[in-house]
């Protein structure tokens, strides 16, 4: 026989043994069986967040998404080398120019396909519109993308309560606050916490009795401005509230009764963890603190958002890199020290973390 | 019109044009196999220009092929590859040019040329996207770079000897040196 033709022979021989090494030892191989999955259908400028459950026996992705295509009113092309492309799901055809959707498997980018991804029972999908050019990190120089947001503005005493729209490319609302600064007629200062505004909509804040409290999407958000990330469609309230009541200004006549609970501090670093029962009539975690301040070894500053700890059972806080995370009956607190009320009972504990 | 006038670098305008049609070939043979999966016939056409036409006019042709790319798919990681790893199958071929007297050598080197086109991108994406996402890319692509491969080798087998004769006799008949 020819010499071309045998090599040729050969290499074809190379390729199917190749071929079957690949797919036995790296290839994606599935899982036989009934699974139940959950697959989430996001397109956020269309305002679709939806989410199905699905009893499977299939092995992969692309065939549970064939199977459920017409609940998902979903649209695919088979691509000869890249499997199955989604083109639409739930009613919204992608602009294959500039987006597609982006698949991710218990929230991690998927490494294959829709074709290539084994299903494993329990295991969470979700199909996401994305912008070509979208990167996962922030950190990692994501394309600024025009958002829309809706920012309000309370301030009951003086009833003010404006409502604005504002198209941004920002990625942090602090940073949409100070490119509308004039709109908002705002004034902020940069502290160690980020912006803090002292004055909105021609308000001057009294930082010693009241702030701004933010809402995201009507939710206490969990960061201050410079924390809280843009989405397109969110919805932002700055709304004036008042700290806690000092002693002086309590209601005459209110009676104090001694409470008792539990303050834990832990510095996993040092290994400390020390637990203590204080008895107290104080209203407020920061004031029984303030009066506890020898026994906790304490030292603090007075901030505009009220206590900080500088100080604590010996142990000086590096405040550029780590905070104090306050528990509350073993859940995240919404306010600082000098807003969280005193209940019978209560277990505090400030627990050092980075950031 | 005089073909042999002096253009730029020594370049004559005879030059200019075949370099041009030469890239337009590549454009045209890559588009006309993209329907086969990693089937293509632009290694085998670069190692032909090579042998035929010197690494100079070929490093030149190569330019033209990743600029025209970018045109028709727009400007993406994987294009910047182009401008590195064609040069470097265009200076393989060179150096065994002299060597190499047989279609095997050349098959040969089209065959770990497209087996390892993979890795290579896998190497040069990792530099965007990190070390993981290269690992995954190359990974997710072993079976394509088995097919590219394999099927340059068959397609240099068979073409390559009588694709060098056609291109140096017409090289010989049209082209004034």
């Amino acid at each position: 026989m020819n010499k071309k033709i045998l090599s040729i022979i050969g290499v074809i021989a190379a390729v199917i043994i190749l071929g079957a090494l690949y797919n036995t030892y790296l290839g994606p191989s599935g899982v036989e069986g009934e699974k139940e999955v959950s697959l989430q259908v996001i397109v956020d400028k269309e305002n679709i967040n939806e989410e199905f459950t699905f009893q499977t026996d299939h092995e992969f992705f692309g065939e549970l998404l064939e199977e459920e295509q017409e609940t998902l009113k979903l649209s695919y092309d088979e691509h000869s080398t890249l499997g199955m492309m989604i083109t639409g799901a739930l009613g919204y055809e992608v602009d294959s120019s500039s987006e597609y959707f982006h698949i991710l498997v218990n929230g991690e980018d998927a490494e294959y396909g829709a074709s290539g991804i084994p299903l494993i029972d329990g295991d969470e999908y979700v199909l996401e519109l994305r912008g070509f050019g979208e990167m996962d990190d922030p950190d990692e120089g994501e394309e600024a993308e025009d958002k829309e947001v809706t920012f309000r503005v309370t301030i009951e005493k003086e009833n003010i309560a404006e409502e604005f729209t504002f198209q941004t490319e920002q990625e942090y609302l602090s940073q949409l606050i100070e490119e509308e600064g004039e709109t908002l007629e705002a004034e902020y200062e940069d502290t160690d916490f980020g912006l803090s505004i002292t004055e909105i909509l021609g308000y001057e804040l009294d930082a010693s009795t009241e702030y701004l409290h933010i809402l995201v999407n009507g939710e206490d958000a969990e960061t201050g401005v410079s924390g809280i990330e843009m989405i397109d469609g969110d919805e932002y309230e700055l709304e004036l509230r008042s700290f806690a009541p000092m002693d002086d200004e309590e209601d005459e006549g209110e009676v104090s009764d001694t409470m008792e609970v539990t303050f834990i501090v832990t510095i996993d670093t040092e290994d400390i963890a020390e637990e203590f029962t204080f008895q107290t009539e104080q209203a407020y975690v920061s004031e029984m603190i303030e009066d506890e301040a020898e026994v906790l070894e304490l030292e603090y500053e007075m901030t505009d958002f009220g206590m900080s700890i500088t100080e604590i059972l010996g142990y000086e806080m590096n405040s550029d890199g780590e905070y104090l995370h306050i528990l509350v009956n073993g859940e995240d607190a919404e306010t600082g020290l000098s807003g969280i009320e005193i209940k019978d009972g209560d277990v505090y504990e400030l627990q050092r973390r980075d950031f | 019109m005089n073909s042999n006038v002096e253009t730029f670098n020594g370049m004559k305008v005879q030059d200019l044009v075949l370099i041009s049609i030469l890239s337009a070939s590549l454009t045209a043979g890559k588009l006309a196999l993209s329907f086969v999966p990693n089937v293509e016939v632009v290694s085998l056409l670069f190692m032909v220009y090579t042998v035929a036409l010197g690494v100079k006019r070929t490093l030149l042709i190569s330019v033209i092929f990743a600029t025209t790319e970018i045109f028709l798919y727009g400007f993406s990681t994987w294009v910047l590859g182009y401008y590195l790893i064609w040069p470097i199958l265009i200076l393989a071929t060179g150096v065994l040019k002299g060597k190499v007297k047989s279609e095997y050598g050349f098959a040969i080197i089209s065959g770990i040329f497209g087996l390892s086109f993979g890795f290579f991108f896998a190497v040069f994406e990792s530099f965007f996207y990190g070390i993981a996402y290269g690992m995954a890319y190359w990974a997710r692509g072993i079976p394509l770079d088995i097919l590219h491969g394999a099927s340059n080798y068959i397609i240099a087998i068979i073409l390559f000897n009588p694709l060098v004769k056609i291109f140096s006799s017409q090289l010989k008949q049209y082209y004034i040196r």
